[in-house]
């Protein structure tokens, strides 16, 4: 995702013409799910959300098979790394500042009919799954043609 | 205060930094203050855009 993320930068957002709002939705069959999204908006109140979660999803593979409290020092390392304030970003995680935020967002996706991941919706239509740059420009320009 | 910590040139109340510094008293103590926090607008966090662009995608993630 993080690809057609880059594209739909280059090619939608960035012009104006589209605007991305990332929803959290962490599954219940995904322990570290919910810690994560919670992580990367700990990022955020320090102004680091976007690096945190690329660096959440190119590192996916490191943290998904770790037990609650080894994420929890992982997400402080890589806190470290993108050079924040460690301590505040782990006072923020074990308070659990934003699990209301994420709880929110996923109450929102229920009720608009999300059910799993990756879902999106485009000006209020529904997709699930996962589709490559190109399918997301069809819908955009179907979009666009609309208010033209 | 300032004689008895043993500072006797006084005049540099007048002078300011500079005068502080010709006189050679120490430095410590003077760190800046630390900048507060950027304000970060905790709804906006996860949104990349213009409010009115034409097009809104909302992408429903979980990092797992």
């Amino acid at each position: 995702m993080l690809q057609t993320l880059s594209q739909l930068k280059e090619t939608y957002i960035e012009s104006g013409l589209v605007r991305y709002v990332v929803k959290d939705f962490p599954l219940p069959s995904h322990p570290n799910a919910a810690i994560a999204a919670e992580a990367a908006r700990c990022a955020g109140a320090q102004g680091s959300y976007w690096p945190m979660h690329d660096l959440l999803f190119n590192r996916q593979r490191q943290w998904s098979p770790q037990d609650a409290e080894q994420v929890r020092d992982t997400f402080v390392e890589y806190a470290g790394e993108l050079t924040l304030d460690a301590d505040a970003f782990r006072e923020c995680l074990e308070t659990g500042e934003f699990g209301e935020l994420v709880r929110q967002d996923v109450w929102e996706g229920e009720q608009v009919g999300v059910q799993g991941t990756p879902s999106f919706r485009i000006n209020g239509q529904l997709i699930r799954g996962a589709y490559p740059f190109a399918t997301f420009q069809e819908m955009i320009e179907a979009e666009l043609e609309k208010t033209r | 205060m300032v004689i008895e910590e043993g500072m006797t040139n006084v005049s540099v109340l007048l002078g300011g930094w500079a005068a502080w510094q010709q006189a050679g008293y120490p430095l410590e103590g003077t760190r800046l203050p630390t900048p507060p926090p950027a304000v970060v607008n905790i709804e906006e966090m996860t949104v990349l855009g213009d409010a009115d662009a034409p097009v809104l995608i909302e992408d429903f993630s979980d990092f797992q």
